[in-house]
């Protein structure tokens, strides 16, 4: 074989075996997994760091969106628009 | 939602196969080498400063993983009795390009299946391994003359 039907050979499509697959697609859905927990610990802490009381419907009335309430304040002005 | 441009890593699949089938040898362990990569592109994407760079970054990523996976292994035979059977894979899938891969030696096989195979420049290699330039090209020469060696040899036998 030559030297350069020796590199063309290395260069062919090879079969991808179940194994790397497998570990593959695990390595997505664990990386799927991680970033819903981590948006979920977001939102968490959003509204555990939220300290001012009236906060909330401040936001809400005057449609800004402070750090502490941002997720319930966007679920609420998405459910007005929604309802309208 | 996840950070790493996925489109990419896919179409990355079959390079990533054959550069970190080029460093280790078994399949499973390629496997490993494969999804901790994924896992820590995942992580580290923030530290990516321009996404032009994404595919060399994962490699020098990959790379990385496989050789920590070596150093893993020789540490446990050093503290293990040594196994009955080589670790090598004997499946058949792929049997012709294991083959022409396992002329190569070891020191050139990972310069060479980047350079020639992935289409990285000496100069993306250079950052990739983290070895100089030169080194690279000095390294690329030599795979060269031994590819052809093996190829004259097999002529004449």
């Amino acid at each position: 074989m030559m030297e350069k039907e020796k590199l063309d050979l290395l260069r062919k499509e090879v079969i991808i075996p179940d194994v790397v697959n497998k570990k593959t697609e695990d390595a997505f859905a664990k990386i799927q997994r991680m970033a819903e927990d981590h948006e979920n610990k977001e939102k968490i802490s959003a509204q555990e760091n939220c300290t001012d009381y009236h906060c909330r419907n401040t936001c809400i009335s005057n449609h800004v969106r402070c750090s502490g309430c941002l997720y319930e304040v966007e679920q609420e002005l998405f459910g007005r628009i929604e309802n309208v | 939602m996840i950070g790493i441009p996925i489109d990419q890593v896919d179409e990355q699949m079959q390079n990533m196969y054959k550069t970190a089938r080029a460093i280790l040898y078994n399949d499973e362990d390629v496997a490993d080498a494969i999804s901790e990569t994924i896992l820590t592109c995942w992580e580290k994407i923030g530290q990516l400063n321009d996404n032009r760079y994404f595919r060399t970054w994962m490699t020098r990523i990959l790379v990385n993983k496989c050789n920590d996976l070596i150093r893993k292994k020789e540490t446990l035979l050093k503290n293990e009795a040594p196994p009955e059977q080589a670790d090598i894979d004997k499946g058949f899938e792929n049997a012709e390009w294991k083959a022409v891969l396992e002329t190569l030696s070891e020191t050139y096989r990972l310069v060479m299946m980047l350079y020639y195979i992935e289409g990285f420049k000496t100069c993306e290699i250079s950052q990739i391994l983290e070895i100089p330039e030169s080194t690279i090209r000095t390294k690329l020469a030599r795979g060269r003359e031994q590819l052809a060696d093996i190829c004259e040899l097999r002529r004449t036998v």
